[in-house]
């Protein structure tokens, strides 16, 4: 049971600023290891727009085969899954991009016995669910601090060990289920648990635009949109095509970027600076650098690169004391200072 | 036929949205008995014929909005049918939620999500699906019954009030017939109609979007959805007076409905003489209808006339440059001529009330006896059906795996003991504490600031409990709710210490507050019950209503709070009655309140802010059981 409406969607080129928020998602298109992206800040500054958007910026990848592993009654069976879209384009699919409603039920997102077949021929076949389909692409929760926990937990354990174990009516099941989990809400409307806060490679803080012309710009976009989608996309097709171009040559030449030994270590320092537990911190800004580096073209890492992605890979891991609020940069960047200079 | 004065702003806000669904939304908040309910059922009169209209009740289910399956037809056709929920069935159409501030937040999201994508994705109990739903949202409620939050209301372009209506007579009408519905005239509903046909060649110029948008940002409004809002909707009022050109008074009104309750009321220069002038103006009107019931008739059969009134019957271009008396205008924003004539360029008449008496009953509302679900319905496990709900759909998948349709005979399923699932739901199993500071003047004596660090630092532990927080505040007259339950941390925070403080000690009102959160906690804010921590010295010193004299006035605030704190003694779970007096005195006023409310008995002056909280701590552990 199946029906996805082509409902137009705002294109990203033509989102006036956040250029954070932009940068974040297209970082982690280009490099789905950095680990995802949280986006939290004031309503209304086009947290979901831009994330639904990025699904018509993502190149179309290679399809590769789906197994399921089941046992049945100690009977160990594999079975191979087609994706719907899979033969779309020869050998390639679309970017998988899953917008999780909050109403979901648990069995939806984990994956579940086929009602029609059990009903009707009483067989156990199994139905990949959510996480399945998000293999190897985006899993996008809106509104993530209003999500149950039971879920959140669920979708953390799955996006950290990159498998999907599911025990249902004697039948058991593996998948794997790569993903990039990003999450966007007001931090009004409810707090988020620092162990959600941590398994994110990007904490990215949007806020109002409060400048006047750019706010005249923002409804004349809205209102061309709305008058005309079709035109308007049209519009700003030749915009997205140069992103796409840049994210497919940056996802190739992404293996060849190098970072100077001399540089990462004073990306260790910076951390060292913050008391920054762990290792997450310096990993994600060397990965999160290394894909900004190629989607600006070059194979070299340079200061600049790690300014661009340090407060957004670090800022929600300064968070100590959840009455703190988050730190909006200026610490990082205080830490900064002198560390990185130059180009 | 009476006309309803209090009602204009809710029917302009209401024809603007009828005119532009972008607009998405409208709230009426108002106090019961002035018909906001009357006036959201009406207005779909505003909307073509045959426009969907879905109410959806506050007891409503996550399967009855997003849908589920449809046993009978699944068997009919032996194949698994799908029927759609309330929002899909609203696609084109209108939603309304009477109490709409009384909705389970996860319901009121589940609703807010729809609107925003304009789609119903079902991921649910095997079923996944998606259908299109492009609807409005309607709601009203009582202001006096708990807040919206306000990031629900960003969602909406407006969130419009009724007022109570000072004449006597027309307030007594109102409360003594129960009203059937408004007869909204039909020259209105033609306009909305003609405006909704021409809303697409309406243009601003740069000025008057500048001027909108510079409104946000002197206002300081959070987020970009104000101004987009503001210049739908300045649109829709062109269209609505059939020009193809927002006007000064088009861009005034969207002032007025988007960025004044979005609180940009009192940076806005001129806006409260605005605000003045355009109260005053509706008398004329009602002299008119006080004068003869009939004028208003008359007018509607006078369709004419009432064109004049408007502005041309043809869409007209307005030619900027041509604009020397706009210009005037605003130089001078309170110009009593230019607002007059935005008054009476309206084509709206005040529609009339068509009313029938029955016994009694005053409102068209339900009855009480709400019933809601026990939190979330999660999984299903096998199980007894003579303690939990039965699971039809999971019962029927696990007997189907033994004898499915096509073995039984006529399609039949054979349901075993054992194939019986029952519904787990996961309910929040935290607490809602409330918070109540007393910031009287004497408190400033009595380490206010220690009370604070407290309540901080008890925040931090509700944080990790996923308990819910309310913090209110009392001080000279009033009790004020600063955080209602549901606000972030860093709110809670800021609240607490930001709060005003001085004056005398209305103990009274603030446990009247509580005892009324305390009602509402287990259905509005889906908690297994309410605690209670009141920060004070216990004096009370001022009663509910006001009273002159000194000695009365007291004596009086001793006996509410005696009374009140034996009324909450039931509703809460447990509560900690923190004294802050200096000089501990075994009987002090707050060790006695404490007693009445058979609270924990804690005294601040001689414990840091460590120990206090781990006693309190150890108090909620227990409440928690």
């Amino acid at each position: 049971m199946k029906s996805e409406s082509a409902r137009t969607v705002f294109p990203f080129a033509a989102i006036v600023g956040q250029d954070e928020m932009k940068r974040a998602l297209i970082l982690n298109a280009i490099d789905p290891g950095i680990g995802g992206v949280l986006i939290m800040g004031h309503r209304g500054t086009a947290k979901s727009t831009a994330v639904r958007a990025l699904a018509a910026l993502l190149p179309p990848i290679p399809v590769e085969p789906f197994r399921i592993q089941i046992t049945v009654g100690g009977e160990d069976r594999e079975v191979l899954y087609h994706f719907p879209d899979e033969h779309a384009d020869e050998g390639y699919r679309p970017v998988p991009f899953v917008d999780l409603p909050l109403s979901a039920t648990e069995d939806r997102v984990v994956g579940t016995l086929d009602f029609e077949a059990a009903l009707t021929r009483g067989e156990k076949v199994f139905e990949p669910g959510l996480l399945a389909r998000a293999h190897q692409g985006f899993l996008y929760i809106d509104e993530v601090n209003l999500l149950e926990d039971h879920l959140v937990d669920l979708l953390l354990d799955v996006a950290v060990s990159g498998v999907n174990v599911v025990e249902r009516e004697g039948l058991s099941v593996r998948h794997p289920a790569r993903f990039v989990l990003v999450g966007s809400g007001n931090p009004e409307e409810g707090d988020l648990r620092p162990q959600l806060l941590d398994r994110f490679g990007f904490y990215v803080e949007v806020e109002t635009i409060t400048d006047v012309h750019r706010r005249m710009e923002i409804v004349r976009q809205s209102e061309a949109f709305r008058l005309n989608p079709h035109q308007f996309l049209q519009q700003w097709e030749p915009q997205q095509q140069e992103i796409r171009q840049k994210i497919t040559t940056a996802q190739q030449l992404l293996a060849e970027v190098d970072i100077k030994d001399e540089l990462l270590e004073r990306v260790v320092q910076l951390c060292l600076r913050l008391q920054i537990d762990g290792h997450r911190g310096e990993i994600t800004i060397a990965r999160a650098a290394k894909a900004l580096a190629a989607f600006n073209g070059r194979n070299r890492v340079t200061s600049e690169d790690i300014r661009n992605v340090a407060v957004m890979s670090l800022r929600h891991r300064l968070r100590k004391d959840p009455l703190e609020e988050v730190d909006t940069g200026d610490k990082i960047r205080e830490a900064m200072k002198g560390l990185f200079v130059g180009g | 036929m009476k006309p309803l004065l209090g009602l204009r702003d809710p029917l302009f806000a209401l024809s603007l949205l009828a005119i532009d669904p972008g607009l998405k939304g409208v709230v009426i908040g108002g106090p019961p008995g002035t018909g906001k309910t009357l006036v959201a059922r009406s207005a779909r009169a505003f909307w073509p014929e045959g426009t969907p209209f879905v109410e959806i009740p506050l007891g409503v289910t996550l399967d009855r909005l997003i849908g589920t399956i449809d046993f009978v037809q699944s068997r009919k056709q032996q194949k698994i049918h799908f029927e759609p929920g309330l929002l899909a069935r609203a696609d084109g159409g209108i939603v309304y939620v009477d109490e709409i501030n009384l909705l389970p937040p996860e319901i009121r999201t589940v609703i807010l999500q729809a609107l925003d994508t304009e789609t119903v994705v079902v991921e649910r109990e095997g079923v996944s699906t998606t259908f299109p739903a492009r609807f409005v949202l309607i709601g009203t409620y009582n202001p006096d019954e708990g807040k919206l939050p306000a990031a629900f209301l960003d969602r909406l372009a407006f969130s419009v009030q009724t007022r109570t209506l000072r004449d006597v007579e027309t307030r007594l009408y109102i409360t003594k017939y129960a009203a059937n519905r408004l007869i909204i005239p039909e020259d209105m509903i033609e306009s909305v109609a003609f405006a909704r046909r021409i809303l697409h060649q309406v243009t601003i110029s740069e000025k008057y979007l500048k001027e909108l948008c510079g409104v946000a940002t002197r206002t300081g409004v959070e987020g970009n959805r104000a101004e987009i809002f503001a210049v739908r909707c300045a649109k829709a009022d062109a269209a609505l007076h059939r020009r193809t050109m927002v006007t000064q008074g088009d861009v005034d009104l969207a002032i007025r409905l988007i960025y004044v309750p979005r609180g940009g009321g009192e940076s806005l220069p001129g806006s409260d003489a605005l605000e003045e002038q355009l109260s005053d103006a509706p008398n004329s009107q009602r002299d008119n209808g006080e004068k003869n019931p009939r004028s208003q008739e008359k007018q509607q059969d006078d369709p004419v006339k009432s064109k004049q009134d408007a502005d041309a019957p043809q869409p007209e271009q307005h030619i900027e440059s041509a604009g020397d008396v706009e210009e005037n205008e605003r130089e001078n924003p309170s110009n009593r001529e230019h607002l007059v004539r935005l008054e009476k360029s309206v084509p709206l008449k005040m529609p009339v009330m068509d009313a029938v008496p029955s016994g009694g009953n005053r409102s068209g509302k339900h009855q009480g006896g709400i019933n809601f679900r026990r939190g979330r319905h999660v999984r299903s496990i096998p199980g007894n059906t003579a303690r939990a709900r039965i699971d039809i759909l999971s019962t029927l998948k696990r007997a189907a795996l033994s004898s499915p349709l096509s073995k039984g005979k006529q399609g039949g399923i054979r349901v075993k003991k054992d194939d019986i699932m029952v519904k787990q739901y996961l309910r929040r199993a935290g607490l809602l504490i409330v918070f109540a500071v007393d910031a009287s003047g004497s408190m400033v004596f009595n380490r206010l600031g220690a009370a604070k660090g407290a309540a901080i630092s008890l925040l931090k532990d509700a944080y990790v409990y996923r308990d819910q927080v309310a913090v209110i505040n009392f001080c000279r007259t009033h009790a004020r709710m600063l955080l209602t339950p549901g606000g972030g941390l860093t709110k809670a925070t800021h609240a607490l210490r930001n709060m005003p403080a001085g004056g005398r000690t209305p103990i009274p009102a603030a446990l009247a507050q509580v005892l009324e959160i305390a009602n509402r906690a287990p259905t509005q804010y889906n908690v297994s019950g309410t605690v209670l921590v009141l920060i004070t010295d216990g004096r009370a010193n001022q009663p509910i209503a006001p009273v002159k004299d000194r000695e009365e006035r007291e004596a009086r605030a001793f006996r509410e709070m005696k009374k009140l704190a034996a009324q909450l003694r039931s509703k809460l779970v447990g509560s900690i009655v923190i004294d802050t007096r200096k000089v501990q005195l075994k009987g002090s006023e707050a060790w006695h309140l404490a007693k009445w409310l058979n609270a924990r008995y804690v005294y601040l002056p001689t414990l840091n802010a460590h120990t206090i909280s781990a006693a309190v701590k150890h108090s909620l552990e227990n409440f928690r059981k």
